[in-house]
């Protein structure tokens, strides 16, 4: 009876189980090598790579600090005029309304039978206004047209009221600048 | 005697001492050498970040006119000083309370308010110092009121802070605290790659609006000095 061998895969000798699995673990143990070796070349490429880049924006980020040195000037310009400016905008946005224009709105206010003595305005733009009217109703009308104001001034407050021998009235008006936002 | 090493050992020795020393190479070497390549990485991530600072803010330098950029900030510094000023805000006054026809009787400076270190320590590099006037002026309303519009409107920066007017017709007496205001210069620059902030469109209008007001015949800026590292650049 014939038999064919395979001379290229010899069977083995003796246990078969064995020698197949050592076999296995050959192969695995030279696949794990191949790729070790490779992650190792990875490796150290990166590490080159990474030492380059890292050289490179070293090199780039020296250029520009340079540049921007030789700009000093024009950045310390820059610096001020950025810094006074954005002070004034942030002035500008506080101060709304002129004292000369608080002022002209209480003048405008007084009629004929009101005279005003005083004027105080402190730094809260707090008015006292001092006056003498000619009677009651002209000082009614005095206040009424101080409140009417179309923005300015939030109701007028009478703080002190006395009245003279002749019928008028010397007064004292407490006025505030009516918030608008 | 040697023991002989039986024949099934000496199969596996070899994969054996590859897969050890590819397990020591890896714990040793690799594993160290990775760590070292994610930092490096975050640490390249983070200067990238700075050139890409760095970059734009040379862009934007060199993008700004030198010498537009003086003519603003000189402009600037004559509306809003770096020091109180006391002898200019004086003539402004006087030459203001002159040119309406009022009688100026009284001039006083406010005090503790002239030294500028003592209120050199500012906590907000915004914060205005200023410099208190009281002054007595003595004129008719439509006077005061033109004197009153004009102070707003004048250079350096002034406001009326408080007012007190008697009426003695046609005459107004009136006892006025004007707060002139400065700004000390920045210290210094800052961090090279830190970002210039641009001029915004609300500050460009305040700029127009100031500019109107600032006499021409006004004292140039001092140039800026050769500076000696990034400290101080400001000194005048």
């Amino acid at each position: 009876m014939a038999q064919g061998i395979n001379f290229l895969k010899p069977e083995p000798v003796g246990d078969f189980r064995f020698y197949y699995r050592a076999r296995l673990f050959k192969v695995a143990s030279l696949i794990l090598l191949i790729v070790g070796c490779l992650a190792l070349a990875a490796t150290i490429a990166l590490s080159i790579n990474l030492a380059q880049t890292e050289k490179a924006v070293a090199a780039q980020t020296q250029i520009k600090k340079e540049k921007i040195a030789g700009l000093k000037k024009v950045e310390s310009l820059q610096i001020i005029l950025e810094q006074r400016l954005a002070a004034l905008v942030g002035f500008k946005q506080k101060d709304l309304i002129s004292e000369a224009k608080i002022i002209e709105e209480v003048l405008k206010a007084t009629m004929a039978e009101v005279t005003v003595s005083e004027i105080s305005l402190d730094e809260k733009k707090l008015v006292v206004v001092e006056g003498s009217a000619a009677d009651s109703s002209a000082l009614g009308a005095f206040l009424d047209r101080l409140s009417s104001q179309e923005s300015l001034f939030a109701p007028a407050t009478l703080t002190s009221l006395v009245r003279q021998e002749d019928g008028g009235y010397l007064f004292t008006v407490n006025l505030e600048i009516e918030n608008h936002d | 005697m040697i023991k002989k090493i039986p024949e099934k050992l000496k199969m596996l020795i070899i994969p054996l001492a590859i897969i050890l020393a590819v397990v020591l190479v890896a714990v040793i070497f690799l594993g160290p050498r990775l760590s070292g390549i994610i930092t490096g990485q975050e640490e390249i991530s983070s200067q990238k970040a700075k050139l890409a600072k760095l970059t734009a803010k040379a862009a934007f330098l060199e993008s700004l006119q030198a010498s537009e950029l003086q003519t603003k900030t000189e402009n600037s510094l004559a509306f809003l000083p770096a020091e109180k000023d006391l002898p200019r805000v004086l003539s402004v006054v006087r030459n203001l309370a002159g040119d309406n026809g009022l009688e100026l009787q009284g001039v006083r400076v406010g005090a503790g308010d002239i030294s500028t270190g003592s209120a050199a320590v500012k906590t907000n590099k915004n914060e205005l110092e200023s410099l208190e006037l009281k002054v007595i002026l003595v004129g008719s309303w439509d006077q005061l009121q033109g004197f009153l519009f004009q102070i707003e409107e004048a250079s350096p920066l002034m406001r009326v802070a408080k007012a007190d007017m008697s009426f003695l017709p046609p005459l107004v007496e009136a006892t006025l605290l004007i707060d002139s205001f400065s700004l000390p210069l920045p210290i210094t620059l800052g961090a090279s790659e830190t970002p210039l902030a641009a001029i915004s469109p609300q500050e460009e209008e305040v700029y127009r609006q100031l500019v109107k007001v600032i006499p021409q015949n006004q004292e140039s800026l001092p140039s800026i000095t050769s500076p000696s590292g990034r400290e101080n650049p400001f000194v005048f």
